[in-house]
């Protein structure tokens, strides 16, 4: 079994709305894949669907090679941070962790042990014996995060883990993330492209309800033909540089410029040859390859 | 087990809920007062009646002598027996202490609201917020139905019987001539009673509770259909004749209402007879809500 979670074709109707329109997508078993998308693409109902909180109209899901999700099966494998989903209110941090490692099936003191651990790795200490209630927004979302890490899980999917969070807490979950990079399958949704980026091995575009495009990461973003440099000031004439590069395209960019270039060009090659003549400019930096921001609103705009 | 480990955390959740607790000390203060008020009336009653009759009074000035002493009387016997209506309810209610009676009577009237309030909006509630998502991601929907109704049905018997055990201080103190540690079991019978009734009534609402996302909305359609159920068999009953009311009475015995009678009666089967007629009432009411939810998204 390579694949953590698979869906063939699920449609999700809403009324006469489509939300799912035969989304296909197969997430690799031990990667972190990351779900990108415009608001209503269809991100947030896929999870829901795989979760079972959604009940598609049609097609096919399976996780961990053992069908669509059923708490039986899969309750402590599989568990998810949903959006817009408020604790209860009237829990306390740790005994509302310890109640749901209970409920996945782990032993007393494992639950203890579990809930205990990802209490310190959220830097919740403090308020575990806290009410929900009492807690910021950003305290409740750690919480919730915190929840879908009980138990070590197989696969864990977050729905914009980040957001809502201060800068401090956000670097701390994607510390949490990075370390369990290959131990846990996780699928990530969110709209902070960066951390995409930083965060996942496998990017998948959603639009109208259907994944457009799954690449890896590195193919993605550093597999094409472009470098970008960041320049202190911009040469005068730019085809002049184009002629002594055969087979690049260069363009003003925001500071500096974009060289862009076929397949059988390597950026070594290209790197040799420009950057010599470009250190009178003042060479801030050099960027090869693009940004997931750039693929995916090149993708965009495209389609 | 993962059920009743739901239940559990449902029932310490519906402790910390104000709404719950608010609603059980409000019971038990109703049962309290109620049951206070009912002695105050029956002392005063009982003042006039020896006035009449030109008997003495208790001595300590508490309540309760004449009136046990009244339930001996012929003529009174045929008035109660006229006005509870049903000869075998009354055959098994006749002798009993006024105190008893007026508990169980206050307790069977509050009963049904209170069941109602306190867990109408529970699931929905919880479908509104989100919070539910976080159990169903461990227990499977039946469970969450039955763990939603376990506790529920818990934190009713543990208010019911508070309520005995308070009703029953106010007795002791307010009553003469009651045999006071058989008033205590006798209470405590009927609050169990009252808590089959409640099974009825907690299946009913919580089964409405799953077809909204709105606490408000559910609240309101299990109260109306409480009511209804209330007022609808009593309407029929003085207006329509014949087979209206024979296939109305079908409809009418799917609420927890039709039964209430059998509730007053003593002997074991009568009652045995109701309480599996309620449980079945409950698992019909609360298999309704649970169809649609096992079949609903939870957004």
């Amino acid at each position: 079994m390579n694949e953590a979670i698979v869906s063939r074709g699920l449609v999700k109707r809403y009324g006469r709305r489509k939300a799912l329109d035969g989304f296909t997508l197969a997430v690799p078993m031990g990667s972190i894949t990351g779900l990108v998308g415009r608001n209503g693409a269809g991100k947030t109902t896929w999870m829901m669907s795989v979760a079972g909180f959604a009940l598609p109209d049609s097609g096919e899901i399976s996780i961990l090679g053992s069908g669509p999700f059923d708490a039986r099966r899969h309750g402590g494998k599989f568990t998810i941070l949903p959006q817009d989903s408020d604790l209860p209110n009237e829990g306390r941090v740790r005994s509302l962790l310890l109640h749901y490692a209970r409920l996945q099936g782990l032993t007393a003191s494992k639950a203890a042990a579990s809930a205990d651990s990802l209490i310190d790795a959220f830097n919740l200490r403090e308020k575990a014996n806290a009410l929900i209630r009492s807690l910021s927004h950003g305290m409740r979302k750690r919480v919730m995060v915190a929840q879908a890490f009980l138990g070590e899980p197989e696969v864990v999917m977050l729905d914009e883990p980040l957001s809502g969070l201060d800068p401090v807490e956000a670097d701390r979950l994607r510390s949490f993330i990075l370390a369990h990079r290959g131990r846990t399958t996780l699928v990530i949704s969110s709209h902070q492209l960066d951390d995409v980026e930083k965060l996942c091995t496998h990017v998948a575009f959603v639009a109208n309800g259907k994944v457009e495009r799954m690449e890896t990461m590195r193919s993605l973003t550093s597999g094409t033909g472009r470098i970008v440099y960041a320049l202190r000031s911009r040469p005068a004439s730019i085809a002049e540089l184009e002629s002594s590069c055969p087979g690049v395209r260069i363009a003003a960019a925001a500071d500096g410029l974009e060289v862009t270039f076929s397949g059988d060009i390597s950026i070594e090659d290209v790197n040799t040859v420009l950057l010599p003549r470009l250190l009178e400019f003042g060479v801030v930096s050099v960027t090869p390859g693009r940004s997931l921001e750039e693929a995916y609103l090149a993708q965009n705009v495209r389609s | 087990m993962r059920t009743i480990r739901a239940a559990l955390f449902e029932l310490a959740g519906a402790m910390r809920t104000k709404r719950a607790l608010v609603l059980i000390l409000l019971y038990l203060a109703a049962s309290l007062l109620g049951m206070n008020g009912a002695i105050s009336a029956l002392g005063k009653m009982e003042d006039q009646l020896a006035e009449v009759l030109q008997v003495e009074r208790a001595p300590n000035g508490k309540s309760g002598v004449v009136s046990a002493a009244l339930w001996k009387s012929k003529p009174f016997q045929r008035l109660v027996r006229g006005a509870v209506g049903d000869s075998l309810v009354y055959d098994d209610i006749v002798g009993k202490h006024p105190a008893e009676l007026l508990y169980a009577w206050i307790v069977f009237l509050s009963v049904p609201l209170l069941s109602v309030l306190v867990s109408s909006r529970r699931v929905a509630e919880e479908i509104r917020s989100g919070s539910a998502k976080y159990a169903l991601l461990r227990v499977t929907r039946l469970e969450f139905t039955l763990s939603k109704y376990l506790g529920q049905a818990i934190l009713m018997l543990v208010g019911l019987l508070l309520g005995a055990v308070g009703a029953w201080c106010v007795a002791a103190f307010r009553l003469s001539g009651a045999d006071l540690p058989a008033l205590f079991p006798a209470m405590l019978v009927w609050s169990v009673k009252a808590w089959f009734l409640s099974l009825a009534w907690l299946g009913l609402a919580l089964g409405v509770s799953h077809f909204f996302k709105s606490g408000a909305k559910a609240d309101a359609v299990a109260i109306l259909m409480m009511i209804a159920w209330f007022a609808v068999p009593a309407v029929l009953r003085a207006y329509a004749t014949g087979p209206v009311t024979g296939k109305f009475r079908i409809l009418v015995m799917l609420f927890p209402s039709a039964v209430t009678d059998s509730l007053w009666r003593s002997s074991f089967l009568p009652v045995a007879n109701a309480a599996v007629w309620l449980l079945m009432i409950e698992l019909l009411w609360l298999s309704f809500g649970h169809m649609f939810f096992a079949r609903r998204d939870v957004r």
